[in-house]
């Protein structure tokens, strides 16, 4: 089908500079199954789900799918033709002569990674996606260019470009079966990560769910309950709890980590296979994470907010940052942490919340418990009178309810005691969370923009709290800090501007 | 109103070197609360109207009222405790600007950041002469709100002029 000898393997060996490509044939082929997939949603769906339609629908809806299918294919295959890549000596230029025209030129200089990522089509045939990210603001989440290639030429165009942009001289052959992983990690760790590292919240929501669907099964052998329920119910388990499991398992299988002078690869996935790499100074921060159950059973994770880094083609909208070291004890994290990103390593002297934030923190709590006793008490109380719950099932439940006080307070008691900042000299970090913890180390070069705010609740004791913004990457998550005094959160601001000033902050080594 | 932390002085600038807004930037924001109120107060007067025949109950009609309450409270007081706790510094290094009427926040934006500068005006905003300057960074948007117009270009060249000497010492 494809009239490029170098896609067809009659061409140069190495990748042909300064001439342009075409993209592998299979990208059409891709590009319309999904298309026929949409399409059949829009045209074939209302066939299936209307009751006793019009038999002349029957014909016409069914061929109109396989023309607009068919019309779909042929403009797919024309922009196919008429697409190009060429890698040039220092920029990519992607050319798209059809009705849009596009000239896009990427400089990899501006390249701030390049993943591979090959799907089941792509494992079929033969190919791979490179997927080009620059550092990019606004383009931070999807990447700046995908190119479909035959897999041996994009291995060696990853290679070749890895080398110009990051220095490596390694083929692909060398970086899968020479370089070892810098942490030994099994796929019973990757499930382990899978059903540990999901938030509390999740878990109990999914349990919650899980409670509801065993009920309703029980009520519908005994005659009562419903079909509905018991489906939505099932449902809102199923996208709550294992969905979030089985994308993080089918991702993270077979998973594998190193780094090579400045540049972190990451190689893992189950179906789709992942090839992620970027260099240590797109890093924004690091994240030590620990749910509430993997923290009982002592262990860990680390993700890094890597900037220019975009979301793999084929995983969940809600991507999130590279993982750097699945589930493990904090002695092993610390250790991945000192070998693959030792720049964020320091030492840290961090200081507890002072006294004064136990002021703000049980105000709130007691504002909020007040609030929502109050708003649960109205609740309960029309519920009783709708005759939707008997009055000693609301007994009950305004114990319950007046029980959340201890909650909010014993939250407060522990937020208290747990979340801590620290101020460095090239970094900073927050602890936060009391169920969930989270340590994130920022380096002061890549903040943006500083928000230190302060309320009626924190201004009387001289407390704020601190808002960071980070360069925009995918997966990135809010630094905000617990209450601390207005004058150490400025710390913050102030050492930011003084790394400038003094010369500490040195752009060029951020490009 | 405003403590020692936003007085302003004889120079116009309070002790950290902060500057307030025009007066007019009050009237101004006291006409886009208005403006607020009058829908608000519309959209109220609909639920009072209705709220029975549309089947809700009486339980709705207190929390509504007291939020409205609260609101109106709110939009006519403050226009005042934000315009007096409006400050802004343009620093050499820094842009910092005070603002908030129950939350009160400091942001604080290095001028190394910026990569790109925009004025804008509304309606409301031509009619009193004012403009907004919108600093874009790589992490996010910041704003100076409520200048006077020629004041926000100004800031806007000098800050434009240093992102064009950052940009071409780079390149």
């Amino acid at each position: 089908m494809s009239e490029d000898p170098v896609q067809n393997g009659a061409g140069a060996p190495d990748i042909p500079l300064d001439r342009p490509m075409m993209y592998h044939w299979s990208v059409v082929l891709e590009n319309s199954l999904y298309s026929a997939f949409i399409l059949f949603f829009i045209f074939m769906l209302p066939l299936i789900t209307t009751e006793n339609p019009d038999t002349r629908l029957f014909l016409l809806l069914p061929a109109v799918y396989i023309g607009s299918v068919a019309v779909a294919a042929v403009m797919l295959f024309w922009r196919w033709r008429r697409t190009t890549v060429t890698f040039r000596e220092k920029d990519i230029l992607i050319v798209r002569d059809t009705i849009f025209k596009r000239d896009q030129r990427i400089p990899y200089s501006k390249i701030a990674s390049i993943n591979v990522n090959r799907g089941v089509i792509n494992r079929i045939i033969g190919t791979s996606k490179l997927m080009f990210n620059i550092n990019s603001s606004v383009n931070a989440i999807v990447p700046e260019a995908t190119v479909t290639l035959k897999a041996d030429l994009a291995d060696k165009v990853r290679h070749e470009l890895s080398r110009k942009i990051y220095g490596s001289n390694l083929d692909a052959n060398t970086e899968d079966n020479v370089i070892p992983s810098v942490v030994s990690i099994s796929n019973k760790d990757i499930v382990l990560h899978a059903l540990l590292s999901q938030p509390t919240a999740a878990a109990l929501i999914g349990v919650f769910f899980l409670g509801i669907s065993i009920m309703e099964a029980y009520f519908i052998t005994t005659g009562g309950g419903t079909n509905i329920t018991l489906i939505i119910a099932l449902f809102m388990f199923v996208s709550s709890t294992i969905i979030p499991m089985l994308v993080q398992l089918f991702h993270y299988y077979n998973y594998k980590i190193y780094r090579i002078k400045d540049t972190v690869y990451i190689k893992c996935g189950m179906i789709r296979l992942y090839n992620t790499s970027f260099k240590v100074n797109k890093i924004n921060a690091v994240r030590i994470k620990s749910p509430l159950l993997a923290r009982m059973m002592g262990k860990y994770f680390l993700e890094a907010e890597v900037v220019g880094l975009g979301a793999s083609e084929g995983g969940n909208s809600n991507e999130t940052s590279p993982l750097i070291c699945p589930l493990k004890d904090r002695k092993t994290i610390d250790a991945v942490m000192s070998q693959v990103i030792p720049e964020f390593v320091y030492d840290r002297h961090p200081v507890k919340q002072p006294g004064a934030a136990a002021n703000t923190i049980y105000t709130r709590a007691a504002i909020w418990s007040s609030v929502t006793i109050a708003a649960l008490f109205i609740s309960i109380y029309e519920a009783v009178e709708l005759d939707f719950i008997s009055s000693n099932l609301a007994i009950v439940l305004y114990v319950l309810s007046a029980s959340l006080t201890a909650v909010f307070f014993t939250h407060g008691a522990f937020s208290r005691r747990i979340v801590e900042m620290d101020t460095g000299e090239k970094h900073f970090s927050f602890l936060w969370g009391v169920v969930d913890r989270v340590i994130t180390t920022v380096a002061y070069d890549k903040v943006q923009i500083v928000r230190i705010k302060d309320g009626p609740l924190t201004r009387p004791y001289g407390l704020a709290k601190c808002r960071v913004k980070l360069l925009t990457a995918v997966g990135g998550a809010p630094v905000v800090s617990g209450y601390f005094m207005t004058e150490d959160l400025e710390v913050i601001p102030e050492t930011v501007l003084a790394r400038i000033e003094d010369g500490s902050y040195d752009y060029r080594a951020y490009l | 109103m405003a403590s020692d932390e936003f007085a302003i002085g004889k120079d116009g600038l309070t002790k950290d070197g902060y500057r307030a807004l025009e007066k007019r930037a009050r009237t101004s924001m006291y006409l886009r609360n208005l403006i607020v109120l009058a829908i608000s107060l519309a959209a109220y007067a609909v639920f009072t109207s209705y709220y029975g025949e549309i089947g809700l109950d009486a339980i709705f009609f207190w929390p509504v009222t007291a939020s409205m309450i609260l609101l109106v409270i709110y939009l006519l007081v403050a226009p005042a405790i934000y315009y007096a706790r409006y400050r802004y510094r343009i620093g050499e290094d820094r842009i910092d600007v005070r603002r908030g009427v129950i939350f009160i926040s400091h942001e604080i934006v290095p001028v190394e950041r910026i990569h790109q500068l925009e004025v804008s005006r509304g309606p409301i905003d031509n009619l009193f002469g004012l403009a907004d300057v919108t600093i874009t960074t790589a992490g996010g948007l910041a704003s100076i709100q409520y200048l006077e117009k020629s004041v926000a270009e100004d800031i806007a060249d000098s800050l434009n002029a240093y992102v064009n000497k950052i940009v071409k010492e780079r390149s």
